[in-house]
């Protein structure tokens, strides 16, 4: 694509939480958001900062429910929910799949009947009208990609799997505050920044042009493998864990260049296992075998990228962030997470139709991705 | 007595131009404040730790819930000042800092030329008596000015000490959070401590200590907001608005709306307007 929007409203500073959202509900005149986050965020000291910051006379709503993908049935539920409770806005708040469950449940909200009509594949994106209501996403350490982005994937009720896309999506406002993450632990914080530095490798190789993405996906990166240690090493260090946010950030802003062959891995072993597997986890494993694979399809970019990762001529790139990664502790083949054979050639067949495999720099098909899948099995 | 000459509300908040004789208690809100000398008596401003002497050469800038009080400091008769109350999206919108987005740099602005001008300008609007469409573009550049020279040379705070400053104890969000319920009722700090399991003396230290101001004054903070909310953007009559935000007669509501804004409810929605 050649048209470059960066992107929607996006607060990023210290302790910006409370006051962001005060102030965003407030211009807004809002008064009624129905907020959307797990159990694991509500029950935990962060949802009492949520709730601060709400504004005076305001009365919330909350919705845990939250599927493991978005779901048609969930976002129907939700619909529900925001009309019952005459609510004006959707809070999401956590990870990415609270943020893509409320991008679905925005089109529930604003269109009634299936939405089957409005994913990708149905030419659905058009057919999404302009009375979505507004969404503000907060993620924690992870959701930047679901935060930023046009995209929601969803099951629809017949159990098919489908994928929303349309700029309207987007969140109108996006909150991002470092000290949200102080206190997350090493696992967690491991698989966010696998996450970010799959989002900003592979947006960066992708082969679509879009120069500024390039620049942000690059920064990003450094930004992550510099910083990311710190943070494991649990220094205590603010300064580490907001550039590590950061770079979650870049690389959720540069995926609108498109992504690679290891996004569609992932999505498509999330989709075939149904078991709530996690992306930064599958990144992370699946990332090296993607490089290895793409080796001799961007030497340029690759030649970029040994050099952010500090790798000789002679290094391997795809070895020399395999190595960056197993310092990491998250699981390094795919059969550590419980998934066999059966899964991959399944996942293969996912794959070879996600939309990022059509900007990975190398054309990839079924046969290519159960190779690469079996590689880091 | 203390009254109002002019208040204008914005986007980006109000200004308020004054005439000041009595001293207003120890107080702190959302909005960040600039309050310049226009003239008459000077007046001695305690922003928090540090005390500013407002003249034609000093102004002073208090950030969000940042607690101040002000006097007249001397016997020149009532102080004339220029008041400005900028919402914290103005900050979130044009601070550069990630560590501070919400504060200015230093309590004392120097009255430099360029601002001198801008207080002339803006002092000149609110005695035209009637809403502008350039108020809006006046408070912003006004702010832009003060700001810029407010962390011109300061030094940066650790980042561990920022970090300290932002991460309040979830006790003190939850009682945050009730407060924010249940304002307009009869709030005891007793009970606010209860629900935040903490007893009375450790949770008031807590809370001073996270937030800068005790919970009675916070709890002032968020209903004087509301009663210019209500003073506004409704035909509410001041009576109503007072029983509506817990007080028992109109007389009380004055009583506490003058001494947290400086004049009565009733001159406040006289002289107000809206850009």
């Amino acid at each position: 694509m050649t048209l470059i929007t960066y992107l929607t409203r996006v607060h990023f500073a210290d302790g910006v939480l409370e006051e962001a959202l005060w102030s965003e509900l407030e211009s807004g005149r809002k008064k009624r958001p129905l907020i959307l986050s797990d159990d694991a965020h509500m029950k935990a000291d962060l949802a009492e900062r949520l709730l601060s910051g709400l504004p005076t006379r305001t009365k919330p709503h909350i919705y845990s429910s939250i599927p493991n993908i978005p779901t048609e049935v969930c976002a129907r539920d939700i619909a529900a929910r925001y009309a019952e409770h005459k609510c004006d806005v959707l809070l999401a708040f956590g990870t990415s799949r609270t943020i893509d469950t409320a991008k679905v449940a925005r089109v529930a909200i604003a269109h009634a009947g299936s939405l089957a009509g409005f994913t990708h594949s149905q030419g659905g994106s058009g057919r999404i009208g302009s009375g979505l209501p507004d969404l503000y996403a907060i993620p924690g350490i992870s959701g930047f990609g679901a935060a930023v982005s046009a995209y929601a994937p969803l099951v629809l009720q017949s159990g098919e799997r489908g994928l929303l896309m349309c700029r309207k999506l987007i969140p109108n406002v996006t909150i991002c505050d470092p000290t949200l993450t102080i206190g997350a632990g090493a696992r967690q914080t491991a698989s966010a920044g696998a996450d970010a530095i799959a989002h900003c490798i592979e947006a960066y190789l992708s082969k679509s042009y879009n120069p500024p993405a390039e620049g942000i996906a690059l920064d990003g990166l450094r930004r992550a493998i510099a910083n990311l240690p710190l943070v494991m090493a649990d220094k205590g260090d603010i300064y580490a864990r907001r550039e590590m946010m950061a770079a979650g950030l870049n690389g959720a802003l540069a995926l609108q260049k498109g992504l690679g062959a290891s996004h569609a891995i992932s999505n498509a072993l999330e989709a075939v296992s149904n078991a709530g597997l996690n992306q930064g986890d599958l990144k992370r494993i699946a990332l090296p075998g993607v490089l290895h694979f793409n080796r001799e399809a961007a030497p340029e970019k690759f030649d970029a990228l040994q050099g952010v990762f500090r790798l000789g001529k002679s290094d391997v790139l795809s070895d020399g962030v395999n190595r960056y990664f197993d310092s990491l502790p998250l699981p390094r083949t795919l059969s550590e997470l419980g998934l066999d054979i059966e899964h991959l050639k399944a996942a293969a067949a996912v794959a070879s139709s996600d939309l990022a495999s059509e900007t990975n720099p190398r054309i990839v098909g079924e046969t290519d991705y159960l190779a690469i899948m079996r590689s880091v099995h | 007595m203390s009254g109002a000459i002019s208040v204008h509300h914005g986007a980006f908040g109000r200004a308020a131009l004054y005439e000041l004789d009595k001293p207003i208690i120890t107080h702190a809100h959302r909005e960040a404040h600039l309050i310049f000398y226009v003239d008459g008596g000077k007046a001695i401003m305690q922003i928090g730790d540090e005390a500013v002497l407002a003249d034609s050469n000093v102004a002073g800038a208090v950030s969000p819930w940042q607690p101040h009080s002000f006097d007249v400091a001397d016997a020149g008769g009532p102080c004339m000042c220029l008041v400005l109350y900028i919402k914290p999206i103005w900050f979130l919108e044009n601070s550069q800092s990630v560590e501070h987005a919400l504060s200015f740099g230093a309590s004392k602005i120097n009255m430099t030329k360029p601002i001198s001008e801008w207080v002339f300008r803006l002092t000149s609007l609110l005695l035209e008596q009637e809403g502008s469409e350039l108020f809006d573009g006046f408070l912003y550049e006004m702010t832009r000015l003060c700001y810029d020279q407010s962390w011109r040379g300061q030094p940066h705070v650790g980042f561990m000490e920022s970090a300290r400053s932002k991460y309040v104890d979830f006790r003190v969000r939850r009682s945050i959070r009730l407060m924010k319920e249940s304002f307009a009722d009869d709030v005891e700090i007793e009970w606010l401590a209860k629900e935040s399991g903490l007893s009375r003396p450790h949770f008031f230290k807590l809370f001073k200590k996270q937030m800068g101001i005790t919970p009675n004054l916070y709890l002032n903070t968020l209903r004087a907001e509301q009663a210019i909310d209500d003073l506004m953007m409704t035909n509410k009559t001041v009576t109503d608005i007072g029983y509506d935000l817990g007080f028992s007669s109109q007389a009380s509501f004055t009583r506490f709306f003058t001494s947290n804004v400086g004049i009565p409810p009733s001159d406040y929605r006289r002289v107000a307007h809206i850009a």
